[in-house]
């Protein structure tokens, strides 16, 4: 609010209270999420891994936010499965942890299943910098599309 | 990092100018820590299929675009680039880019069998200018087709230097507690305190979702989380008189062929008239669908890059 006349208390606290917010908000935009995300057009069962999967070293230290399968068929034909790894297999890079998530069943329609880790009690995992990581997909049947997607968040850094 | 303010004015109190002063200062000093806050890293992942050495030059170039038309203007850094390739042995595959200052890459990976993987990795800097292209071009030593590539790009996005404008820094006026004019003061501090914080305070992500072949309407559902699609480009390598649109329902961007010796590059800014859209990354239903749809035939190859903030 425009200060004028006498000062008042209220009138500060809402303004110093409002910059505050402004800051933390500008702050916490440094804090974004992004997407990554493995599409394969008609996913078979004996596809081999190079042509369902997808490798990347992370850039910095990156924040697993979602890990999310989607699947896109005409029946039900079984389970769909996104899993990340580390490319070299070494899997303490992942706090041991398996990273997957299927979908069960398929209707025809886009069926998504998903590892959230921004609710409260989620474990959160950080993908290191300089690690190399695996997006994989792989299915118990031949479907139309299967969708891997990634979602990292990076954070700002100071020069 | 936090935003403090060390004084809080409750009713009753007395408002002192030194307590004013003293919150001035702190934002000053959070200020000038959050913009020094100042880069942004993602990996980029472009796919690449049955690319063989034989392609025109415009077929074997990963267009990597940035942005423009957009407020904030920064250069983009690579600052590290991966090859991986499936192919029979027997050739070698490079990838050469030159950016604007003249640094040169040429990364080469060796192929190692259909489904055994070659792998290289460079950390040649490079730089590209905001609203710019940077060509990343394969070839191979002898004949070969790869099954399958991916090119990844370690990208760092400085909000530093935006277009040259350095980020705006305050450095506060203090009250005196004798002036008569102190509600106009402090009025005019708050004011171009808030000016500096609301500024400068978004940092770009990329993606790129990179097709071969499109010959029918393709559809990629991306997870939203905090985090707002800002800009897409749109390229395209295929034969003349061809065109791909990209849309997500809100925003449309089309690029039209014009040979497979040529990119074409579309662009589209989603900053006016797109919906906010939800930040709940769990709720398919606020996805961001990306729909990429030939006209007039298959495209050769697709690159959407989005960024984000």
């Amino acid at each position: 609010m425009t200060l004028s006349g006498t000062v008042t208390q209220t009138a500060l606290r809402t303004d110093f209270d409002a910059l505050t917010l402004s800051l933390s908000s500008n702050t916490l935009l440094g804090q974004e999420d992004f997407p990554l995300t493995l599409r394969v057009a008609s996913l078979a069962v004996a596809m081999d891994v190079s042509l369902r999967s997808v490798d990347f070293t992370a850039p910095d230290d990156l924040e697993l936010r979602v890990l999310r399968v989607l699947v896109t068929h005409t029946a039900a034909v079984g389970n769909v499965t996104a899993t990340l790894t580390v490319t070299d297999g070494d899997t303490a890079y992942l706090l041991d942890q398996t990273i997957s998530v299927s979908v069960a069943s398929l209707n025809g329609t886009a069926q998504a299943s998903l590892d959230c880790r921004t609710t409260t009690q989620a474990k959160r995992l950080r993908l290191l910098r300089g690690v190399r990581y695996r997006l994989t997909l792989s299915t118990a049947a031949t479907v139309d599309v299967g969708q891997a997607t990634l979602l990292l968040r990076s954070r700002r850094r100071t020069r | 990092m936090k935003a403090h303010i060390p004084r809080t004015f409750r009713t009753g109190a007395i408002v002192d100018s030194e307590d004013v002063n003293a919150n001035l200062q702190a934002i000053s000093r959070s200020i000038t820590r959050n913009v020094d806050q100042r880069y942004s890293y993602c990996a980029v992942s472009i796919d690449i299929t049955g690319l063989v050495n034989t392609d025109t030059a415009a077929e074997r170039t990963v267009p990597f675009v940035g942005w423009s038309s957009f407020a904030l203007q920064s250069p983009i850094d690579v600052i590290g680039v991966e090859l991986s390739i499936y192919a029979t042995a027997g050739a070698t595959w490079t990838v050469s880019a030159t950016d604007e200052n003249a640094t040169v890459l040429a990364l080469a990976v060796a192929t190692a069998g259909a489904t055994i993987e070659g792998y290289g990795a460079s950390n040649v800097p490079l730089q590209l200018a905001s609203a710019a292209r940077l060509d990343f071009v394969l070839s191979a030593s002898a004949a070969s087709t790869l099954t399958r590539a991916t090119l990844t790009l370690q990208v760092r996005c400085d909000r530093h230097a935006q277009g040259g404008v350095t980020p705006p820094s305050y450095t506060p006026t203090l009250v005196d507690a004798a002036s008569s004019t102190a509600a106009a003061t402090i009025n005019a501090q708050l004011v171009l305190a808030a000016a500096a914080v609301g500024t400068n305070n978004q940092d770009m992500r990329c993606t790129c979702i990179a097709i071969d072949n499109l010959t029918a309407a393709a559809i990629w559902r991306l997870p939203i989380g905090d985090t707002n699609p800002e800009y897409g480009r749109l390229v395209a390598v295929g034969a003349a008189a061809r065109s791909v649109a990209y849309t997500d329902g809100t925003n449309t961007i089309t690029a039209a062929t014009t040979g497979t010796s040529n990119i074409v590059v579309a662009e589209g800014y989603f900053g006016s008239g797109v919906t906010p859209l939800p930040g709940d990354p769990t709720n398919t239903a606020n996805d961001l669908v990306v729909t990429l749809t030939p006209t007039g035939g298959a495209i050769s190859r697709v690159f959407l890059f989005l960024w984000w903030s």
